[in-house]
């Protein structure tokens, strides 16, 4: 199969997978620092910064191309992938490295593929918990969730992955039902009457009465306290 | 009247009035917004099914006293497209009915620090871990909320 790169002459995707694997070798050699490094300092892990280059690379090939039938992106190699086949170093965590850049990059789709290019089975609670905050910087709130359960499940002695997949589970617990309020309507009317009137404002509303308002929340329920009988609202 | 599958299952369990307004000062779009309660506060909060969580503000969480033991800490969390960060707790949700049931479902609430652009905002109720849980349906005519339980 040959596809044509513009403005680079015809390549095998062979010759394209090899090219974009070469450019990931970071140029700091053995001595390049963790990926923890990356994340905590303002200076980007050269080995970071080869794989975003390899990335930016990829997608630019991907626009370019032009081929028959076939959907290029389904032979580009996610950056999971990619990180994973680079030796240029000695121990840096490649996997972690991918995901610290998808969050960085706030790119859901790389986190994916980096997260999937993971065993996570042989992870420890703060790998999880390092990778849940990416997951959430990167949009990937699913992704987190499925982080949370899984870390939880490997490691139930960590209370803060407890605390996450508690959070973050899917909700499972039957619904309550009470009887309907015709306070409800009530107050939505007196809202609506006196909308222009207090615009801007908190008020603390009851039965379809006005209680008190003011410019904070605050103000109201220090002065009628947190009470599921009354509407504190601000008016728009 | 609620709303019924053809076999005559309830498709909604509860009804509720909506208002159509701007959700905040600096706004003129109008969205749907219905009473709930979170815990014990009773407050307004706009639909939002493009959102995730129920997005609360700090001054509702400050009031409702959330323990930050019982949070987890986001040092940045990509919502709306934006970059902002704060902290999601597990919280009850009441959404109150004008006519049937009332229902209370557990939801995943994101606090934001107070220096954000969602601060200025009521609560928001997004759809991922907090609306996906229920059935709902909209009759913009009559501007009524109905909804129900989804399991």
């Amino acid at each position: 199969m040959t596809i044509a790169l513009s403005p680079h002459a015809p390549l095998s995707l062979i010759e394209v997978m090899q090219e974009l694997i070469s450019n990931l070798r970071p140029t700091s050699g053995a001595s390049t620092p963790s990926y923890r490094r990356a994340v905590e300092s303002d200076e980007l892990w050269d080995g970071t910064r080869a794989i975003e280059a390899a990335q930016q690379r990829t997608y630019q090939h991907a626009s370019a191309v032009d081929i028959n039938g076939s959907r290029f992106g389904d032979f580009i190699p996610a950056v999971g992938v990619l990180s994973a086949q680079s030796t240029a170093t000695d121990n840096p965590d490649y996997g972690m490295a991918a995901l610290a850049l998808a969050a960085e990059n706030h790119d859901e789709q790389a986190f994916l593929a980096a997260s999937a290019a993971i065993d996570w089975r042989r992870r420890d609670a703060t790998d999880f918990l390092q990778a849940i905050q990416w997951a959430l910087a990167a949009g990937a709130h699913r992704a987190a969730s499925v982080l949370a359960l899984r870390g939880a499940e490997l490691h139930p002695d960590a209370d803060k992955l407890l605390t996450a997949a508690r959070v973050l589970a899917p909700q499972t617990t039957p619904a309550a039902y009470q009887s309907a309020d015709s306070s409800v309507t009530l107050n939505r009317s007196w809202l609506k009457a006196h909308r222009q009137e207090y615009r801007g404002r908190w008020v603390a509303l009851s039965g379809g009465n006005l209680l008190g308002n003011a410019i904070t929340l605050e103000e109201l329920t220090s002065r009628f306290g947190v009470n599921p009988q009354i509407l504190y609202t601000r008016v728009f | 009247m609620l709303l019924q599958f053809s076999t005559r299952e309830a498709f909604a369990t509860g009804a509720v009035l909506y208002a159509y307004i701007p959700a905040s000062e600096r706004e003129e779009t109008p969205r749907i917004t219905i009473d709930i309660r979170i815990g014990d506060l009773q407050t307004s909060a706009f639909v939002d099914t493009g959102g995730i969580y129920l997005i609360c503000p700090p001054e509702i969480a400050s009031a409702l006293n959330f323990d930050p033991d019982d949070a987890l800490q986001s040092k940045q969390v990509l919502l709306r497209g934006e970059i902002v960060r704060g902290a999601l707790y597990r919280v009850p949700l009441t959404i109150l009915a004008s006519e049937g049931e009332t229902i209370t479902i557990e939801a995943t609430a994101f606090v934001p620090n107070a220096a954000t652009t969602l601060s200025n905002f009521p609560c928001i109720l997004g759809m991922y871990l907090c609306l996906e849980r229920l059935r709902f349906a909209v009759d913009p005519l009559n501007e009524v909320f109905y909804f129900g339980e989804a399991a």
